[in-house]
């Protein structure tokens, strides 16, 4: 079933006075389809059309089905990306998001409820993608420039902000995950 | 071995920026103590009253409980307990189940008479004006020690107050410590968490 036909379906149930039997079981079919959730019948009388405006709310904002994660946390977790962060929960976890996660906390895999078996090979290939995108000479640069007396990560954006690599000058975001690399290496010399 | 401290931390006096009030929110959450991933679970590295993450075993959820009126959970308290070498607490949770068919008394009243239960409640304090960790005093958890398990349960079918609906009691007896919390980074970051605990299993 495609967007645009969910919606219509939605749109029909919504104005339904009555439920039938069919209508309850394509709304649980929606439910799982879309939000890639099970549908849980509790003894709340209008759950069904919770779940009507749940699913609807779903498709309008993001228009389309909830990606397919292979990776689901247990009840309770949530991961962030950073203190105060994005937060993650089963509703918009997606690979990228969990892999990155795993990839600086390896033990946070208890808070995983199913990953694909190959999680560590998949971990290392996104740290290894990672660490492929950075360029070496700037990273050493940016080691040297940090080291200097009075240096603070401002001064060396602003040094380094025309900076090119392949006759490209190099992003603001680029900058920003090479200047981390180079705090990490300094971080690593002075253990 | 560990040195227990018994000494008192901070001064005794009311916060007048963000003064206290009593009683919960309606909303909580109750959980099978069996489902409670106990070794993922995680305390706060400071602050051993504060539980970062709650973590249930994979493919388990928490259940929504709604206790409706102006004053939920009323009669619900922590009482210190005398021992001989070291004084506990109990925590007496007190819930109202307004409905009675066959499902209810098989779902949750059968089953609250003989499992042990872990409750996180809202308190309608949550210390959002605290100048480090706003929001910390929102959520609390009942029953992580012991588990609360079932010391009263009462159908009267012409109480005022529970309309022929069932009066439950959970007792969690002998607990170290006075009050446990969970939270994490912030209040909002807490709610969502708590949210997680009812989410649908993915399936």
């Amino acid at each position: 079933m495609g967007v645009s036909e969910a919606i219509n379906r939605l749109e029909e149930l919504r104005g339904a006075s009555t439920l039938s039997n069919s209508d309850k079981s394509d709304i649980a079919l929606l439910y799982g389809t879309v939000l890639g959730k099970t549908f849980v019948k509790t003894s709340c009388s209008d759950c069904y059309r919770d779940a009507i405006i749940e699913i609807y709310l779903y498709l309008k904002k993001n228009g389309k089905m909830k990606e397919k994660s292979n990776y689901s946390l247990k009840a309770g977790a949530l991961i962030q990306d950073s203190f105060g962060g994005n937060m993650y929960t089963n509703d918009n976890l997606t690979d990228e998001v969990a892999e990155k996660f795993l990839a600086s906390n390896p033990k946070g895999i208890a808070f995983f409820a199913s990953q694909p078996n190959d999680w560590e090979d998949r971990v290392a290939k996104r740290i290894a993608s990672k660490t492929k995108t950075l360029n070496d000479a700037l990273v050493a640069s940016l080691v040297e420039e940090l080291g200097k007396e009075g240096a603070t990560v401002d001064t060396v954006k602003e040094a380094f902000k025309n900076y090119e690599i392949d006759g490209k000058k190099v992003t603001a975001k680029a900058l920003d995950s090479h200047i981390k690399a180079a705090q990490e290496a300094i971080a690593n010399k002075g253990e | 071995m560990g040195l227990c401290d018994t000494l008192l931390k901070m001064d005794i006096s009311p916060n007048c920026d963000d003064p206290i009030v009593n009683g919960f929110e309606q909303n909580g959450v109750i959980i099978n103590r069996e489902d409670i991933d106990l070794s993922g679970s995680t305390f706060d590295a400071a602050r051993k009253n504060v539980i970062k993450t709650l973590l249930l075993k994979a493919g388990k959820k928490g259940y929504q409980i709604k206790v409706t009126g102006k004053t939920p959970y009323t009669g619900t308290k922590t009482s210190l307990v005398a021992g001989a070498y070291r004084n506990s607490f109990n925590h007496e949770v007190h819930i109202v189940v307004l409905a009675n068919d066959p499902d209810v008394c098989a779902g949750i009243i059968d089953g609250l008479a003989n499992g042990t239960y872990v409750l996180v409640l809202e308190n309608k304090y949550k210390a959002l004006n605290k100048e480090t960790t706003p929001g910390d005093a929102a959520y609390q958890v009942y029953g992580w020690y012991q588990g609360l398990s079932a010391s009263a349960i009462e159908n009267d079918k012409y109480s005022e107050d529970t309309e022929g609906g069932w009066a439950v009691t959970l007792t969690e007896t002998k607990a170290p410590k006075s009050g446990l919390f969970l939270f994490n980074t912030d209040y909002a970051t807490t709610k969502t968490q708590v949210g997680t605990l009812t989410a649908a299993v993915g399936g």
